[in-house]
């Protein structure tokens, strides 16, 4: 099983000093079925006095911390150690059609887990644009509602890659579905969310997912998209088989190189630093994210 | 036992007052007689009950004017206060009514204390699809963060309200749930104290039920579910609100004050290892709990709406802590849905084991397919509400208020979107007798009732706030859009039985505590000192403008008048136009003062005065909220009257200060703003009248003796100084008395001496380092004036200038240390003991 290390620092300058800080993080990997944690340890500069942690309502593990003194610069710096192994591919098994969807998923709601529901609607960062139910259609090409589910998702996500493009400059975390949509430009969070919109529109629960990717790719394998930073990608629910990844930015189910940090219904979940000071000023925020593969374990 | 019975056909204590066709009226039943309770209170009356009623109204509209009662409207961006609307008339509820009422309200109370409890808890009755999945996982106001907070122990819901109709049938119904930040408890206990004092023979004749033992419970409930309570001491209570500019924050300010809690604001409290703590002048103090009157998601910038200013950053994760306890627990507003109405019946019967006693008004969740078709069919009669409320989102509307094209287009809204609607069976609203230009008529009404926890069970508030639209219309109640208040009387059967008004419990000894004043309100203490004075000083110095214009000074001396002109243009920031005559200047300081737009202005002062003294308003007594009315009516002139009756109202208000408020720290804080400000005044008089900057550059020599003299009457000492040197106007004795006499209170020793006692009293608690130097800051400056030779300073301007420039230093210094020490806690807060 590939082991990974991770080193992801978040560095903020302030313009002036601020007097205290309070911070939430959604920083340590999870365990899952593919992936185990073996070690976490963060690092926060100046010493906060209150480190403490929080299992949120996704199951991810969530830190928080205050610092009381006045500072003008806060570092933090988490190590993870991870074991990640390629998922299973889904079965082969029957799977729903597209049409077939909506009715098994509410099904599964009432059956198996009400908590499906929440990925099937507006969350604060993704509406349900009725613009992404068409571009869904249109990326799909000429699949329609009795293409089995797996089948659409990949032809769908597939087409992300060709139709957008990857652009630092063009977006915020700050700017509307509505404007990626007609730009076509933006990050993974952007594709992310959007794909997420395509797939609630259908009746798909979609979920945010949060984490890292191996871009130093192992020989004769492609260089992937997302390096120096944290990466997202989508979690799509078929009835019958269960949560499958996906990787719109890189156009491929998320495998053995994506690290799965944080799942939540979209980057407001579990954004993985996020706080406020109190005066400050102007904050200019360096991101710098490393993996590495360590060896198998 | 029951009371006399009018006999049917003796309608005369109700002349010409007749119900609406289709409607339950409270007064007069069915046949035409008037209900027992009612007759009752109609008879205690008097002989001619118009002419009581009239009475009546009156007394109550002055009250709602003399103790301000208000509310605040908003208006785009905006809120505007505005006199609370409250009709004289209460509605009166009968013993069988109450029985009804109260019992139905505590079940559904404990209804939703479980639902909440489990909704932030272990979730099983979504797991058990009890609760349909789609109301909780799609509602915006589910706060996850909040996840967990359910799984405590204690109670989840403290208090809750509930806005309640009744039907033609006489039937009463619930129209909508209050389970987060309900408003309406303080009104209900002012309109109460008005109403009762309008109407007081009625009052004690109907042993109406009183709302004093309600509240008493109210207050040891909190300070019972307070989890880390210091043994030996009493809990510290805050009571959380959104601030002045919110709707009902004058409900917040009277039911702290009636509690004994202080009102704090978000930026009051902070956090820090779980716990809350409340900033106050002796440093952080730990707070035990809050009456939160925030609504949730408003709570915490941190793990909720990070655009909030009105929240405390950690707030959440204290309350997942489970160090303080919040009155309401956070996330109640996920169980208003107006969609989830529709399922109350089921629920009560699943969570508690009990039919619902309490119905709901008839409600389908479009979210189901025969819902959906029932409402789509009957959309004419249905009232239409979005399953969750959204700013900005859909707002009710009324099938039989729409157009035929409307009603479809709403159809393929709600067909697109299905689970985001229900509808609602419309309910023609019962009415009751309103008084209305010298007569009473029958209002539809809604009242809103309440609910707290004490301790063991829920008590429902024996009276609650009605409201009616004036217009008689039914369709939409709400005080944002002009409905009218009533009291509530809840009437007794039998004679007795009306609880015995006791006394609140005393305030705990722990709000006593001097050093326990919140920053905030120091602050505002202080800048309210600093600005009365300032403002005071200007219009003391526009007084002087006429007299100066034609005293002899001008004829005698024309260049001090010149220079008195430009020193009261400098007042305000001014300066002359090159040339311009005393006439010009004149004209251009009234210009100045009048303008609110001009930094440093009369009208600007006046504008920030009035600011402060609304922060503060909750601290002052009434007699200076008639004051506070005053100042806005002379602020909102096209024109304002400065000069007439305006200096009168700041004396007052100086004198108001030392007498009706207790000397206490807020007090101390109000105290050194006046001094510091007032010996500020008195340094920029003095420099610019002893060492005047002419065209030829600073004066050289000694000031002269007209100088002198318009110098003593700007600092308002003429007439002392007379008193004591027997009109010889010497430069070095006037030195002495403007600077270094102790017993001239215009004079600078004095001023400084009164800033050091002030100082002196301040609690050393915040930080130990800081405080003993901010006192021996003020006694070096007194030591300095002690010693200063008012002879020399008379003969020497450049002496003077320094000595001056010195003082003014050092008082801007403690205004500096002051604002850091006690009020902005920018400094490094030291280890909290007790905690």
């Amino acid at each position: 099983m590939p082991r990974y290390s991770i080193i992801h620092t978040t560095h903020y300058l302030l313009a002036s000093q601020a007097t205290a800080a309070w911070q939430a993080l959604h920083l340590q990997p999870r365990n899952e079925a593919n992936q185990h944690c073996d070690a976490f340890e963060l690092q926060v500069s100046p010493h906060p006095t209150d480190l403490t942690s929080r299992i949120d309502y996704f199951g991810n593990k969530q830190h928080l911390f205050t610092l009381r003194e006045p500072l003008r610069e806060l570092t933090v710096t988490s190590r993870s150690l991870v074991r990640r192994e390629e998922p299973a591919p889904p079965p082969d098994g029957p799977a729903p059609t597209l049409a077939e969807t909506p009715g098994r998923v509410e099904k599964a709601v009432e059956e198996i887990d009400f908590s499906l529901e929440q990925f099937l609607h507006a969350s604060p960062m993704v509406p349900l644009l009725p613009e992404a139910g068409i571009l869904a259609e249109d990326l799909a090409g000429n699949l329609g509602g009795d293409a089995p589910l797996p089948e659409w998702l990949a032809r769908m996500g597939a087409g992300f890659c060709d139709a957008f493009t990857f652009d630092r400059e063009a977006t915020r975390i700050s700017t509307p579905l509505s404007e990626v949509i007609v730009e076509r430009r933006g990050v993974c969070q952007d594709f992310a969310h959007l794909m997420i919109s395509c797939l609630r529109q259908k009746g798909v629960p979609a979920a945010y997912v949060s984490g890292y990717l191996l871009t130093r790719p192992p020989p004769g394998q492609p260089r992937m998209i997302g390096a120096d930073a944290s990466h997202a990608w989508v979690s799509a629910y078929i009835p019958g088989t269960g949560w499958v990844d996906y990787d719109p930015t890189n156009a491929c189910p998320a495998g053995r190189r994506h690290i799965v940090v944080a799942r939540g219904r979209d980057f407001s979940d579990v954004s993985p630093v996020k706080g406020l000071f109190s005066g400050g000023g102007a904050q200019t925020l360096n991101t710098g994210v490393t993996v590495e593969e360590t060896g198998p374990s | 036992m029951p009371e006399p019975h009018a006999p049917p056909g003796n309608d005369d204590l109700l002349p010409g007052y007749a119900g609406l066709p289709g409607r339950f009226d409270e007064c007069r039943d069915e046949d035409g007689s008037i209900r027992p309770h009612w007759a009752e209170f109609l008879r205690s009356l008097g002989a001619v009950p118009s002419a009581t009623l009239a009475t009546a109204a009156e007394a109550s509209a002055r009250a709602v004017l003399e103790q301000d009662v208000s509310m605040n409207v908003y208006a785009g961006d905006r809120s505007e206060s505005k006199p609370w609307p409250l009709d004289v008339v209460p509605l009166l509820l009968s013993p069988a009514d109450w029985e009804v009422l109260s019992n139905g309200l505590r079940q559904r109370a404990r209804l939703y204390n479980t639902l909440l409890a489990d909704l932030y808890g272990p979730q099983k009755f979504l797991q058990d699809g009890v609760l349909p999945a789609r109301l909780a996982m799609a509602n915006p106001h589910f706060l996850r963060p909040c996840a967990g907070i359910g799984n405590q122990p204690g109670v989840f819901l403290h208090h809750y309200a509930a806005d309640i109709a009744r039907s033609p049938d006489g039937q009463w119904w619930v129209l909508q749930d209050r389970l987060d930040a309900p408003s309406g408890f303080g009104y209900s206990l002012q309109n109460r104290a008005i109403v009762q004092s309008a109407l007081s023979q009625p009052f004690n004749g109907l042993r109406v039920g009183r709302l004093e033992g309600f509240f008493r419970d109210f207050q040891s409930s909190l300070s019972n579910l307070a989890p880390f309570r210091v043994r030996g001491e009493d809990p510290r209570v805050v009571f959380l609100s959104p601030g002045p500019a919110n709707e009902t924050y004058f409900e917040h300010a009277y039911l702290a004050r009636h509690l004994g809690h202080p009102l704090v604001e978000g930026a009051d409290l902070t956090t820090r290892d779980g716990q809350v703590f409340l900033r106050t002048v002796g440093g952080l103090k730990r707070v035990d709990a809050v009456i939160r009157r925030v609504d949730s998601s408003f709570c915490d910038p941190l793990e909720l709406d990070p655009h909030s200013v009105l929240g405390v950053p950690g707030f959440v994760h204290a309350a997942h802590g489970n160090r303080v306890a919040i009155a309401n627990r956070l996330g109640g507003a996920a169980l208003e849905s107006a969609s989830l109405l529709g399922f109350l019946k089921p629920l009560c019967r699943a969570v508690l084991g009990e039919d619902l006693r309490l119905p709901s008004v008839g409600t389908w969740w479009c979210g189901h397919p025969e819902a959906l078709a029932y409402v789509l069919k009957n959309l004419g009669s249905l009232v239409i509400k979005p399953s969750f409320r959204v700013r900005g989102g859909f707002s009710t509307r009324y099938g039989a208020l729409l157009t035929e094209s409307e009603r479809e287009a709403l159809a393929a809204e709600i067909a697109a979107n299905p689970g985001d609607y229900c509808g609602q069976e419309r309910v023609f609203l019962g009415t009751t007798p309103a008084w209305a230009g010298g007569s009473l008529r029958p209002v539809p009404f809604v009242m809103r009732l309440f609910v707290a926890w004490q301790d063991r069970d829920y008590r429902v508030m024996p009276g609650g706030l009605t409201r009616f639209d004036p217009s008689g219309e039914d369709a939409i109640v709400s005080l944002q859009r002009g409905s009218v208040s009533k009291d509530t009387w809840v009437v007794s059967a039998k004679p007795g039985q009306a609880p015995r008004p006791a006394p609140l419990a005393e305030p705990d000894a722990g709000y006593q505590r001097p050093e326990s004043t919140p920053s905030r309100v120091a602050d505002n203490f202080y800048w309210f000192g600093r600005y009365l004075e300032r403002t005071a000083q200007m219009v003391r110095l526009l007084d002087r403008l006429d007299p100066l214009l034609r005293s002899e000074v001008a004829a005698l001396d024309p260049a001090v008048v010149g220079d008195s002109l430009r020193i009261l243009l400098a007042a305000q920031q001014s300066w002359p136009e090159d040339g311009a005559t005393a006439g010009e200047m004149a004209a251009q300081i009234r210009v100045d003062a009048d303008d609110p737009d001009h930094p440093g202005s009369l009208a600007a002062n006046l504008a920030q005065l009035i600011r402060v003294m609304d922060q503060l308003k909750v601290s002052l007594p009434p007699e200076f909220w008639r004051i506070l009315r005053r100042l806005r009516g002379i602020a909102a002139q096209e024109q304002p009257q400065f000069e007439s009756d305006f200096g009168q109202q700041l004396g007052i208000l100086k004198a108001l200060g030392s007498e009706t408020i207790a000397h206490d720290l807020g007090w101390r804080f109000l105290m050194l703003g006046r001094w510091i400000e007032r010996a500020l005044q008195l340094i920029f008089l003095a420099g610019e009248f002893l060492l005047p900057t002419g065209r030829e550059g600073p004066a050289q020599g000694p000031p002269g003796e007209f100088r002198l003299q318009t110098l003593l009457h700007f600092t308002d000492t003429l007439f002392t100084y007379r008193g004591v040197y027997h009109g010889i106007q010497r430069p070095d004795s006037i030195v002495a008395w403007l600077i270094a006499a102790p017993e001239n209170p215009r004079g600078l020793r004095f001023q400084v001496d009164q800033v050091a006692e002030h100082l002196a009293a301040l609690p050393a608690v915040p930080s130990q380092r800081s405080v003993p130097d901010l006192k021996a800051t003020a006694l070096r400056l007194g030591a300095a004036i002690r010693q200063s030779d008012p002879s020399l300073l008379a003969r020497d301007p450049q002496l003077a200038r320094a000595f001056l420039a010195g003082a003014r230093e050092t008082l801007t210094e403690i205004n500096d240390r002051l604002t850091q020490v006690y009020f902005s806690h920018s400094e490094v807060p030291e280890a909290i003991q007790g905690s």
